[in-house]
């Protein structure tokens, strides 16, 4: 068994931990409780596999999850398909720390059942085109993509 | 020709001047330099440590001085990171301290008098350790639960040994926690190079030692020494050292049984009842001190119990003597002093213990000491005194003369006596004369009579009789005795016995003879008043002159002549013998003085 390091990546409240506690504990909740420093969860993916989750803190201060990502073997970028600032802030992630494109990694586009609010266009996903290979139109609360996006991350891996 | 050469040169060794060119370029441009060498300084600083594992430390060597810089020009800064995080880390640091302070105080308590303690107690006196300090070193245990090998940059686990069962989280996450809570720490708490070492989760200890690559994290229950942790200081160079390669690679992560067999080895365990070398060592001195001590430890007891009952016995008895109040006990040397109230009535000849008595004086109103106090001031053996609740009684038969009733009188005013009643009985009982002549007949010859306060005595006795009879009826009043005659026995017979009467007549007796015959029986009356039973013996005596049996008879005669006159004069014929000295033959000489009549007193 390989353990992997994989790193939750996105603005606060794009709902990080929402996602992490749903694929890990099918659990779900309305309350917003932000994450202080990091939270890590384990799943074991397949037989070879176990993904070692950070999920780190809101990105919105500087730099301050840099040590965390250190020796991350792939990344979630996880975006609030309601807030299309939650994109700008991975972008200026990106601009700081461009060796995490190396890395293989999935976007969550989430919260998607709040399907009136969603605020999305073509443009936006160009950009995350430029992140990453991979997108999910998830959402933590129903459960949709959740797990689809986690294991095509763990093929990515292997 | 030189311009020849240089074409010569240009075109064999054309490339390679490139090349040269290129080299000195590279040599002489620092940038250019610095570019290349950066690309094979990380494969040459791996092979460097690889050979050399100590290289790493001066390697990664941080400027220190850009960090001071940094604080002080931005100290609000850290102030504001640090103190929230330094005041809960305060405080439960203290907390800890304080917890592992009172279990400590907790366990030399427990261990108090238990068999180890004294052991430890001996073992201190013994050495001259200060016992607190040997408690301390055979107390602590410890037990290394867990063994985490974490590495250094994912903060993934690369071997665990212990029971993963007592892990309440996943090892993995385990690891990744720590790793991220010492990345915290290293980026937002400490100085520089500093990190994290220690954690506590709930009641174990987490160890944090740094190694180049990978860290060891510890998991410990209980109190871990100084030694342990260098311990684990050396293990983690070794591990480096050893598993280079496995650490290194990712893919023997969790799957490496050396390793695991390695870190094993590191679950140390350290318990009170370890140190097996110390038994071999003989007990004799411990037991021998701990018998004597016992000894010394049972007679103390028992003496202070005996004392003690001794105290308790004296002190109750001195309570409950009459007449003393005690204040205190003391014991010196072999004497017990007590100090108190005394009255002088107080009698402490019952205690069975010799006790000094250092007594102030008082006046006891106890009903023991006033029944003394009492009997002291009637002095009258005779008097019974009972003393109840205040109230005395007398009792008995006493001569109450005037005398003894003041006496009761002022026993009756005496502090503390609340009544007094006195039911004792005159004795002997008052006598009258009347019923004194009564029961006491008055002796023959004598008379006695009472005329107002005088008695008089009257008629004839012996000195002795008079003298007894006055003695008794003396008390009945004043005593007149100068109408008593007084005679003696020995005076009275021999004016009977001293002459023999000369008598001749046979009919009848003259004057003389009567007058004789009347002294003695009047003599011989007084006799009979003390000698009831004596006997006057007439013996007849003739000359014996003519015919015997005249002579006798005539003896006859005059026998009966005198007894004759003797019972006219009041004498009874039982008190008189007769006896004639009979003649049996004729003397032939006429001899008047020879006929006569003796008297003689017998019994
Ligand atoms: N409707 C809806 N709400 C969501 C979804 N995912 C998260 N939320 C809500 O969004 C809020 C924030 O979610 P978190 O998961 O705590 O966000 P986070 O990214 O972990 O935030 P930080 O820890 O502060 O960085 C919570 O109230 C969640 O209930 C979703 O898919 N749908
Ligand atoms: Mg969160």
């Amino acid at each position: 068994m390989i353990s992997k390091k994989v790193c939750m990546i996105g603005r606060f409240a794009v709902g990080k931990t929402s996602l992490v506690d749903r694929y890990v504990k099918n659990h779900f909740s309305e309350k917003y409780q932000t994450t202080v420093g990091v939270a890590i969860s384990t799943k074991i993916m397949d037989e070879s596999t176990k993904f070692v989750i950070w999920d780190i803190a809101g990105f919105e201060q500087d730099n301050h999850y840099k040590p965390y990502l250190r020796g991350a073997h792939a990344i979630i970028f996880v975006v609030d398909a309601t807030e299309p600032e939650s994109l700008h802030t991975l972008s200026q992630i990106l601009a700081d720390s461009p060796e995490l494109k190396d890395l293989p990694s999935v976007c969550f586009i989430n919260k998607t059942d709040l399907v009136d609010e969603i605020i999305w266009q073509d443009e936006f996903t160009d950009t995350i085109t430029e992140l990453t290979d991979h997108h999910f139109w998830t959402s933590a609360k129903t459960g949709d993509n959740v797990e689809d996006g986690f294991v095509a991350l763990s093929h990515l891996l292997s | 020709m030189s311009d020849d050469r240089e074409k010569l040169k240009a075109l064999l060794l054309s490339e390679e001047m490139a090349q040269i060119e290129a080299l000195r370029k590279l040599w002489s441009d620092n940038q250019l330099l610095s570019a290349k060498i950066s690309e094979v300084l990380g494969q040459a600083a791996d092979l460097t440590i690889a050979k050399d594992p100590s290289f790493q430390k001066k390697f990664s060597k941080i400027d220190s001085k850009s960090y001071v810089k940094a604080i002080k020009a931005n100290k609000e800064m850290f102030i504001d990171t640090l103190t929230p995080i330094m005041g809960p880390m305060i405080r439960r640091s203290v907390t800890s301290a304080i917890r592992r302070l009172s279990s400590d105080i907790n366990r030399a308590i427990e261990l108090g008098f238990s068999a180890k303690a004294l052991k430890w107690r001996w073992l201190a006196f013994r050495t001259g350790v200060p016992f607190t300090e040997i408690v301390f070193n055979n107390t602590i245990e410890y037990q290394v639960q867990q063994i985490f090998l974490i590495d250094n940059n994912t903060g993934l686990l690369i071997q665990h040994a212990g029971h993963e069962e007592s892990l309440l989280q996943d090892k993995d996450a385990f690891s990744a926690m720590l790793t991220a809570i010492q990345d915290f720490v290293k980026e937002s708490v400490t100085n520089e190079g500093q990190s994290l070492t220690a954690a506590e989760l709930g009641d174990s200890l987490v160890w944090l030692v740094p190694g180049n690559r990978a860290n060891i994290a510890v998991v410990i229950k209980g109190a871990p020494t100084q030694r342990l942790h260098n311990t684990f200081i050396q293990a983690t160079e070794n591990i480096h050292i050893e598993f280079h390669h496995e650490i290194a690679d990712e893919k023997l992560w969790n799957n490496n049984p050396e390793l695991k067999v390695e870190l094993e080895k590191l679950l140390l365990t350290k318990t009170q009842s370890d140190p097996e070398n110390e038994k071999k060592k003989s007990n004799f001195g411990l037991w021998l001190f701990l018998f004597l001590l016992l000894s010394l430890l049972s007679w103390a007891v028992w003496s202070t119990y005996k004392e003690h009952q001794l105290h308790k016995r004296i002190t109750t008895q001195l309570n409950q003597t009459p007449g003393f109040i005690l204040s205190d006990l003391e014991h010196k040397e072999d004497e017990f002093i007590a100090s108190g109230l005394q009255d002088p009535l107080t009698d402490f000849s019952h205690l069975d213990e010799k006790v000094t008595i250092k007594g102030t004086p008082f006046i006891s109103l106890d009903d023991d000491i006033i029944k003394l106090r009492i009997e002291k001031i009637l002095d009258e053996p005779n008097i019974i005194v009972q003393v109840k609740d205040q109230m005395v009684t007398l009792q008995g038969a006493v001569n109450k003369t005037q005398a003894v009733n003041q006496r009761i009188t002022f026993a009756s005013m005496l502090p503390g006596i609340s009544r007094l009643t006195d039911l004792s009985t005159q004795y002997p009982v008052l006598e009258t004369w009347e019923s004194y002549i009564q029961s006491n007949p008055i002796p023959n010859g004598i008379e006695a009579k009472k005329v107002n306060d005088t008695i008089h005595l009257s008629g004839a006795s012996t000195q002795q009789n008079f003298d007894e009879l006055i003695n008794k009826v003396k008390k009945f009043g004043k005593i007149d005795s100068t109408a008593v005659e007084v005679f003696s026995i020995n005076e009275l017979e021999q004016l009977i016995t001293k002459i023999p009467m000369n008598i001749i007549n046979t009919t009848a007796l003259n004057l003389q003879q009567t007058g004789r015959l009347d002294e003695i029986a009047l003599t011989f009356k007084k006799m009979l008043i003390i000698r009831r039973d004596a006997k006057i013996q007439l013996t007849a005596q003739s000359d014996c002159q003519g015919p015997a049996l005249i002579s006798n008879t005539n003896s006859q005669s005059r026998l009966s002549l005198v007894q004759s006159y003797l019972t006219a004069k009041g004498i009874n014929n039982k008190n008189i013998t007769t006896n004639i000295m009979k003649c049996t033959t004729d003397t032939g000489q006429k001899d008047h003085s020879k006929i006569v009549v003796k008297f003689e007193v017998i019994q």
